[in-house]
């Protein structure tokens, strides 16, 4: 296990099947390990938000006991098309 | 059983501007925010201690401020464990929320965004718990709700999730039709016209 943006970012994309992440580390801005994060997947298609969050948590179940604060964005690919900055 | 929980409605907005008070003048996050705000500030601090007291006896733990309560003792969770005490503590309320502070001093940015968005669609009277006065309730709420973080927002008992998802459904308007599921008319309904879907 390691908190790097980039181990995150691997996990995330592995696990969800992502087209597309984003990982943040805030931590500068929270005085403690932070992150924020960006996953685009199909596999979120048809879920709430609730259970497409907690599909990001169970991926990073190992990570996020040891992360102070975590933000995350969870779309579709067809929601991103529509919201990915031009 | 000894005073129970009192119904813990936050009226903040009752007393704009009034500072939450602790007994014993020491910092935020005393004794006096084991309790959410019922509109009783100001004089008479001796009384709404022994409210705090009794809240805080229903955990079965004087963890105030980082120290026990002497002479308060271990109050067993007769009633059930802590799971059955915290799925009554989300349901006794239509909205409850699990912070780092209190609606009128939230103690971190993702606790504050939750309360000022109700703040924005006039939700004032919720539940507000501040899981910085007890590490039990800090830990407790996460297996509970199997979620990682504070704070943590329930909607008629269920969990809605954190200030990421509050956020998003204020933003698409879901929150609205969430809260008019509750009886609880949005105060953004009122700045503009709706039309009707």
């Amino acid at each position: 296990m390691e908190l790097s943006a980039d181990y995150l970012r691997e996990k995330l994309r592995q696990d969800l099947e992502a087209e597309h992440v984003e990982v943040e580390d805030t931590t500068l801005n929270r005085c403690a390990t932070s992150f924020r994060v960006l996953v685009v997947s199909a596999k979120f298609e048809g879920k709430p938000l609730l259970q497409r969050h907690r599909l990001v948590n169970e991926c990073l179940a190992e990570e996020l006991p040891h992360i102070h604060a975590f933000e995350q964005k969870t779309l579709t690919p067809e929601q991103w098309t529509r919201e990915r900055p031009k | 059983m000894i005073g129970g929980i009192k119904p813990v409605l936050s009226n903040h907005e009752a007393h704009p501007g009034a500072r939450p008070m602790s007994a014993s003048g020491g910092p935020v996050g005393h004794l006096g925010h084991r309790q959410p705000r019922v509109g009783r500030r100001g004089a008479g601090m001796s009384a709404s201690v022994c409210r705090s007291a009794a809240a805080l006896l229903r955990w079965g733990r004087g963890a105030v401020g980082g120290g026990r309560l002497p002479g308060v003792g271990v109050r067993a969770a007769s009633s059930g464990g802590q799971a059955e005490q915290l799925d009554a503590m989300v349901k006794k309320d239509k909205v409850v929320v699990f912070l780092k502070g209190t609606p009128e001093q939230p103690q971190c940015g993702f606790s504050n965004a939750v309360v000022q968005i109700l703040r924005l669609h006039g939700v004032r009277d919720y539940a507000a718990y501040n899981v910085l006065d007890d590490p039990e309730l800090r830990q407790g709420i996460k297996d509970y709700s199997n979620w990682p973080t504070i704070p943590q927002v329930y909607l008629n008992g269920e969990f809605v999730g954190g200030c990421d998802i509050l956020l998003q459904m204020h933003q698409n308007g879901d929150l609205v039709e969430e809260l008019k599921k509750l009886g609880i008319r949005s105060a953004l309904l009122d700045e503009k016209n709706e039309d009707s879907k």
